[in-house]
């Protein structure tokens, strides 16, 4: 329990990923068994365990504090955990020997073996509080509370591979979910000195293909002999179904298991062999796919009924890397046709089979653009027949080819600059016309970072202030930019109307006409 | 006068149950006025006489035409530059009577030359602590617990939530963090007086033996703890450091010294402060250091309650710091307390001297 609270106040304050890095691996390598794996549980937030309730910890206070005390700890520390932790009294005869406290792991089995009802739980935690110094008995009133800031599972992998050279981050990506704490197996095959956890089945994340960035031009793509898929606005998941019954799991590019959120996945009809498919999540919105409605399913851990009516999710399968054996290193043709013969085998439901399109000459490709752009789509993914799962493309060799779409322009007038004052940081409201010609605000992008714009801009702005409010500044006429931007989404609150998404300042107009700027219509209309 | 009760302790303590000593000590604008000696204790403005209880500048103004101090806390007001027109150095047990009052000084334990003053007059024992500690610290005398009717306790950390650690463990931090980072300067924030050569001290009994480059602003006191045979090793001036020799080594400045210009050249140093407030989450947070030792050299809640109820006191004042709980304690124990704000002891000042100069 020391050195673990020793970790957690480290991690708190470490001013950057390399130094929280570090300490995790100089406490992983210090720490035996199990207490190291318990550690990484709770970090994980794996661990099966929940910090006190504020009026379970208001109890045990009553039961050693002075009421009058604790009243003024509490106003002076700002929160009741760590007021009761550092305020608890301890008997007179608890030193200050540190080397009696117990360990983490002791510390996880008592508190998981008190008699259930909040009596059982309230001994075990005076017992406990008596025997640790304060820094724990913080740490031991917050075990089950989030990690702190910028302690991820994709950190804690890291971290894990450089404590022992055998084994990648991805290698252990590969397996995390699968891993149950406190991990000690997991702890002997990172240090080569036990098999793999996972055995010779698929678990956890299959470290996933990366589709490379599209050449210059497009000769290529008719040329390259691809196929195309719809770049749909959801979130890449695999799913493996377990073969002999068992619950799905459903993981994340980040590793994390996500099947309990999605209870739609749940009660898919079991197929033979155990396989594992790769696809996206998506809440379909007519033809695209809602990324808000998604975020908000994959926030809650349990979605209730009104939710899952309210964004009801599809999983649109696009590739099968498992089934009974790996199938990586077939080409990808062979994979897509198991995976359509899998997916007739299902039948209707929530899980679809991405559509597949030929692009036999240029004029096929410039129309499957536009399409994409017009139902809402994120763009194209190319695919070539002969890829293995896992190759490089395109310049590498057949694999995979992410074409977004080429991004939009538009014209629109300067209506603000506001600087913020704590950093210096410069912004500038772009508006366009409505139908009677006023401006209207459309969009907010930085300043070009180039100093000497930055001061063109804002001596322009000391000239041409109309009103200022704070840190914002009005502006007169004169000045326009052009804008680059992804899509326009609709937003019925804003007064334009919609959302400019991923917007950015190509150039700056310095004699620009307001009635220069585009009309509200005519943007909005570039992505009907 | 007539004391029936048995005499206890070496000084002859006796009950005087229901007697006030505010009769002829009690605050005032300038500080706590000894009235029949006619002299302040550690006043707060410019005053004719004075009994300074040690040398952070909260306590130890400049200005005053006399003052009575041990010799160390004088040593300690010259370095400042606040050096009394008159100093009279009053050696730790020994006495003087000044206006029929008996004054004696006895060991703090806060810093080097910290000192509690005992006043007695007329059969009352009066003891004023200054601040003081009782953890053990090897650049100043322990302290020495002397009986008495009242006594005047600071409460910096009058409030339970603040136990220092054994500020040993702290320094192992210090030291796994050199190991951990042994590329990065280790740059401590700490008070220039007391804390920065407690904090090395620390170091070498620890075994580290490397040098330790003090700030311009540490250099002279710590020379002067040096010069009374407290060992600190090979101390540079961090003025002199080219940056590339910082790295892996121990850096001490004063807490408000982040800002100047050499720091900046430092690549990504790990700060650390030195102070007792760090205990709190919210309070390690705000410092912007990346290692909080949480070493004090003012009691902590467990030695000041300790502390007032070894001393046998009957009446509590309480100075500067978190007074309601100490006297929500005093006052359990049946022990009179009150605060001296409460009789216009200006406390705002002093607290905002000792927030400014990281005196915790
Ligand atoms: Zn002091
Ligand atoms: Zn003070």
């Amino acid at each position: 329990m020391i050195a673990f609270t020793r970790l957690l106040e480290a991690l708190v304050l470490a001013p950057s990923a390399e130094a929280r890095r570090r300490h995790l691996v100089a406490y992983f390598a210090a720490t035996p068994d199990p207490d190291r794996g318990w550690a990484l549980a709770l970090l994980a937030r794996r661990a099966p365990v929940k910090p006190p309730t504020a009026p379970l910890i208001r109890r045990l206070a009553a039961r050693r504090l002075d009421p009058v005390l604790l009243a003024l700890a509490h106003e002076h520390v700002g929160d009741l955990a760590e007021a009761v932790a550092l305020g608890w009294e301890r008997p007179q005869s608890a030193g200050d020997d540190t080397s009696s406290a117990p360990g983490l792991a002791d510390c996880l089995s008592l508190l998981a073996d008190a008699a259930t009802g909040s009596e059982g739980q309230l001994s075990v935690l005076e017992a406990l509080l008596d025997r640790l110094p304060a820094g724990a008995r913080r740490v031991l009133l917050r075990l089950g509370a989030p990690p702190p800031v910028g302690v991820t599972p994709e950190l804690l992998q890291e971290a894990l591979a450089l404590l022992a050279p055998l084994r990648s981050a991805a290698d252990i990506r590969a397996i995390w979910s699968a891993l149950e704490p406190p991990f000690v197996p997991f702890f002997a095959w990172l240090e080569g000195r036990g098999p793999s956890p996972a055995g010779n089945r698929p678990v956890g994340l299959i470290e996933p293909m990366r589709a490379a960035a599209p050449p210059a031009g497009e000769a290529w793509v008719v040329a390259g002999g691809y196929v195309a898929e719809w770049k749909l606005a959801g979130i890449r998941a695999q799913l493996r179904l377990a073969g002999e019954g068992g619950a799905p799991r459903l993981h994340l590019m980040s590793g994390e298991d996500v099947a309990p959120r999605f209870p739609e996945l749940q009660a898919l009809p079991l197929q033979g062999a155990e396989s594992v498919v790769e696809g996206l999540l998506i809440v379909r919105t007519g033809g695209g796919g809602d990324l808000a409605a998604i975020q908000r399913r994959l926030a809650r851990a349990r979605p209730n009924a009104a939710l899952l009516a309210e964004a009801p999710v599809s999983f649109v399968a696009f590739d099968l890397l498992w089934q009974g054996d790996d199938l990586r290193a077939l080409p990808f043709a062979g994979r897509r046709q198991r995976l359509e013969a899998w997916g007739r085998a299902l039948g209707e439901g929530p899980v679809e089979i991405a559509g597949q399109f030929t692009l036999p000459d240029a004029a096929s490709v410039a129309a499957l653009r536009r399409q994409a752009r017009s139902a809402g789509h994120r763009g194209l993914m190319l695919k070539h027949p002969t890829a293995g799962y896992g190759s490089a493309g395109p310049d590498g060799g057949p694999g995979w080819v992410d074409w977004p779409h080429d991004p939009l322009t538009t014209r629109l007038a300067l209506l603000y600059l506001q600087r913020d004052p704590a950093n210096g940081a410069l912004e500038l409201t772009f508006a366009g016309r409505d139908r009677d010609g006023t401006l209207v605000p459309v969009c907010r992008v930085a300043a070009p970072p180039e100093k000497p714009v930055r001061q063109a801009l804002e001596a322009w702005a000391r000239a041409h202030t109309v009103e200022k409010f704070g840190p914002v500044r009005s502006l007169g006429p004169g000045l326009g930019g052009t804008l680059a931007f992804q899509s326009a989404e609709p937003a019925p609150r804003r007064r334009c109307g919609f959302t400019l998404s991923e917007p950015v300042l190509l150039s700056l107009d310095w004699d620009f006409l307001p009635q220069a700027a585009d009309s509200l219509v005519q943007i909005g209309a570039l992505t009907d | 006068m007539k004391q029936q009760a048995a005499a206890t302790g070496d000084y002859g303590i006796a009950r005087l149950a229901g007697r006030d000593p505010a009769r002829w000590i009690y605050p005032t604008p300038v500080g706590l006025y000894v009235e029949p000696a006619g002299l302040y204790i550690d006043p707060m403005r410019v005053a004719e006489r004075a009994i300074v209880t040690h040398g952070h500048s909260d306590h130890a103004r400049g200005g005053h035409r006399h003052v009575l101090a041990t010799p160390e806390t004088l040593a300690v007001m010259g370095v400042r530059k606040v050096k009394p027109k008159s100093g009279q150095a009053l050696a730790s047990g020994e006495s003087v009577t000044v206006g029929g009052v008996r004054i004696s000084l006895h060991p703090a334990g806060h810093v080097l030359g910290s000192a509690q003053v005992r006043l007695e007059w007329q059969g009352e024992v009066v003891v004023v602590s200054g601040d003081y500690k009782r953890a053990a610290d090897p650049t100043c005398a322990p302290f020495e617990l002397v009986p008495c009717h009242t006594f005047v306790t600071e409460a910096t950390f009058g409030l339970p939530v603040y136990r220092h650690p054994p500020a040993e463990a702290e320094i192992g931090r210090l030291l796994a963090s050199l190991t951990l980072f042994p590329e990065r300067a280790h740059l401590v924030g700490a008070y220039s007086l007391g804390k920065a050569q407690r904090v090395i001290r620390l170091l070498r009994l620890a075994g580290h033996e490397r040098p330790i480059w003090v700030h311009q602003a540490l250099w002279e006191m710590c020379a002067l703890y040096q010069s009374v045979g407290i060992d600190l090793g090979e101390l540079r001036l961090l003025a002199d450091a080219r940056p590339a020799e910082l790295a892996g080594e121990v850096l001490l400045a004063p807490p408000n010294a982040s800002a100047e210009g050499w720091l900046a050249a430092l690549p990504e140093p790990v700060r650390a402060v030195a102070s007792g407030w760090v205990r709190v989450r919210k309070r390690a947070t705000q410092q912007g250091a990346e290692l909080a030792l949480v070493i004090s050299d003012h009691a902590d809640w467990d030695e000041l309650r300790q502390t007032i109820v070894e001393t046998g006191c009957e009446r509590l004042w309480v100075t500067h710091g978190e007074e309601a709980a100490l006297i929500h304690f005093a006052r359990q124990r049946g022990i009179e307390a009150r605060a001296l704000s409460l009789v216009g002891y200006s406390d705002g000042e002093d607290e905002k001297a000792e927030a400014g100069e990281g005196d915790a």
